[in-house]
C-alpha cells in the first residue's frame, strides 16, 4: 500500500502536505514524445472544473441539499486525488461521508473548509502549471 | 488450442462522467497500445457498447441517472454482454460497493483513485483471464460434440463418497439425464445384469489399488434397453490428496449388434452348408445305378437295337440322352 501513490488519501490523509509529488511523477510516466502535455493537461482540466463543483457546493450548503453534496464532493475528491491534491481529497472524502450519511448540518459546516482547502491546492497547482508549461 | 479472438488492438470503453477520469484512462491506455471509445453516461454506454462490441468496459460507479451498478446489469442483458469483462472503478475502502459490483455482474473492480501505471496490467490481466476462460469453454464444446459423435464419455469415481461424477455423453449412455448430479455408484450396479456384478467390483476394486482396467460390459436402462459399454479405467490423485479412478467410457451398442448378427449370419451359413453336403451325397448315391442302367440302355439302342432306318432315327435321341445324363452325373459329382 505504500507503493500506492495515492494511498494516503483514503489511509492516511496528512493535513500538512497540500500537494503529493508522486502523483505529478506517476502522471509524468504516462507522458511520451507526442503526448508531452499530460501533467499540464490534467492540471488545466482539473482547475476548469473545480469552480464548477465548487459552486455546486456552496448552492447544496444554502439548500443544504445532501444528495449535491454528495455527488460534488465525491467528483471533486476523484479529481482532486488524479492532481495529488491530498489534503482536499480528505476533505471532500469526509463531506462525501457526511452528505451520504445524511448528517447536514455537519456537511454543510465542512464546506467552508473545502473551499478553503481548493484556494491553497490552486495556487500550488498554478505553480506547477507554470513549471510544467 | 489456445487463440484470442479480438482485435489486435483491443478496444476499451471507458465510462465515467468526469471529463478529466476520461481523459486519464485515455492516455494511460492508449499509450500502452489499447483503443479507447469514451462514454459519459450509462444510456450513452449502452448504445457505445452496441455500436462498437468492445472487448472490455471499465465502468465507474458513481454516475448521474443511471449509475455504474445498473449500467452493469444492463450491458449484462445485452446480446454480446454477458461475458465481456467490466471492471469497475470503486473507492479504495468502499466494501459495499465492491460487493454490489459483483452481483450486478462485474468481472472485477479497480480502485479508485486509479493507479495510472497499474491500469493497463489489470486491463491487459483481465482480457487474458477472458481469453482463457473462452477457451476454457469452446474445449468443454468441442469435447461434448466430439463424445457425442463418437459416443464416448468420461467418468470419474470416488472410493471415498462412493459417487460417480461424468460428462454429459456418459451420462446418456447410462440413460442419466442429469449429468451434473453425483450418481451412487449402488444405482449404477443396479444397471449391471447380476452374473456381472462380481466382475466388475473386482476390476474396480483392482482399478483402486492402480492397476489400469479395460473391459466391455452390458447395462440395462431403466427403460429396459440393454447397451453395451467398453470402459477403460485408471487411478488418479486430486490436489487434495484425495485418490479416484477415472477414464473414458464408450457405447458400443451398435458394434457388439452387428457382432452378434454376424455371428448368427455365420452358424446359419455353416449349417446350411453342412445340409447341403449331407443331401448331395445321399442324391448322389441314389441316382448312381439308375443312371448307369439309362446310359446302358441308350448305348444299346445307339448300336443294335433297331434296323437302319430307326438306327438313324434314334441314334440322335439315344446320343442326347446320353450327353443329359453324363452332365447330370458330373454336375452331382461336382456338388
Amino acid at each position: 500500500v505504500t507503493d500506492f501513490p495515492f494511498a494516503s488519501v483514503t489511509l492516511d490523509p496528512s493535513p500538512n502536505d497540500v500537494l503529493d509529488e508522486r502523483v505529478f511523477a506517476a502522471l509524468r510516466q504516462l507522458q511520451r514524445a507526442d503526448r508531452p502535455d499530460i501533467v499540464r493537461r490534467t492540471i488545466g482540466l482539473y482547475l476548469d472544473s473545480a469552480p464548477h463543483l465548487l459552486e455546486e457546493l456552496r448552492e447544496g450548503a444554502i439548500s443544504r441539499d445532501v444528495a449535491a453534496l454528495g455527488r460534488a464532493s465525491h467528483t471533486l475528491k476523484s479529481n482532486s486525488a488524479n492532481v495529488g491534491a491530498i489534503r482536499l481529497a480528505a476533505r471532500c472524502n469526509e463531506l462525501e461521508t457526511l452528505a451520504r450519511s445524511g448528517m447536514v448540518a455537519e456537511a454543510c459546516a465542512l464546506v467552508h473548509g473545502v473551499i478553503e482547502d481548493f484556494s491553497t491546492a490552486n495556487a500550488e497547482l498554478s505553480e506547477q502549471l507554470k513549471k510544467a508549461a | 488450442m489456445p487463440y484470442s479472438s479480438r482485435r489486435s488492438t483491443p478496444l476499451i470503453l471507458v465510462v465515467d462522467d468526469d471529463e478529466m477520469q476520461r481523459f486519464l484512462c485515455r492516455e494511460a491506455l492508449e499509450t500502452s497500445g489499447f483503443e479507447i471509445v469514451e462514454a459519459s453516461d450509462g444510456a450513452a454506454a449502452l448504445a457505445a457498447f452496441g455500436e462498437v462490441e468492445p472487448d472490455l468496459v471499465l465502468l465507474d460507479v458513481v454516475m448521474p441517472e443511471i449509475d455504474g451498478f445498473a449500467t452493469c446489469r444492463a450491458i449484462r442483458a445485452l446480446p454480446n454482454g454477458s461475458t465481456t469483462p467490466i471492471l469497475m472503478a470503486t473507492g479504495l475502502d468502499d466494501i459495499q460497493s465492491i460487493e454490489l459490483s459483483y452481483e450486478a455482474g462485474a468481472t472485477d473492480f479497480i480502485s479508485k483513485p486509479i493507479n495510472w501505471a497499474l491500469l493497463p496490467h489489470r486491463v491487459r490481466n483481465a482480457l487474458r483471464a477472458d481469453d482463457l476462460l473462452n477457451n476454457f469453454i469452446l474445449s468443454e464444446k468441442m469435447l461434448a460434440e466430439a463424445q457425442r459423435i463418437a459416443a464416448v464419455g468420461n467418468f470419474r469415481w470416488s472410493p471415498t463418497n462412493r459417487t460417480i461424477r461424468w460428462s454429459v455423453e456418459a451420462a446418456r449412455i447410462f440413460g442419466d439425464e442429469n449429468c451434473s448430479r453425483p450418481q451412487s455408484m449402488r444405482s449404477i450396479f443396479r444397471r449391471i445384469p447380476v452374473a456381472e456384478r462380481a466382475r466388475v467390483k473386482r476390476a474396480f476394486r483392482q482399478a483402486r489399488h492402480g492397476k489400469v482396467i479395460e473391459f466391455d460390459l452390458p447395462i440395462v436402462l431403466p427403460s429396459d434397453e440393454t447397451r453395451y459399454v467398453s470402459l477403460r479405467a485408471e487411478l488418479a490423485c486430486a490436489k487434495n490428496g484425495e485418490s479416484f479412478v477415472h477414464g473414458p467410457l464408450q457405447d458400443i451398442t451398435d458394434r457388439k449388434r452387428i457382432e452378434l448378427a454376424l455371428e448368427v449370419a455365420r452358424d446359419e451359413a455353416q449349417a446350411a452348408d453342412t445340409a447341403k453336403t449331407a443331401f448331395l451325397a445321399a442324391m448322389s448315391h441314389e441316382f448312381r445305378t439308375p443312371l448307369n442302367a439309362i446310359i446302358g440302355f441308350a448305348e444299346l439302342i445307339a448300336n443294335q437295337a433297331f434296323g437302319q432306318i430307326a438306327n438313324e432315327r434314334y441314334l440322335a435321341f439315344s446320343q442326347n440322352i446320353i450327353t443329359r445324363v453324363s452332365v447330370c452325373w458330373t454336375q452331382l459329382r461336382m456338388c
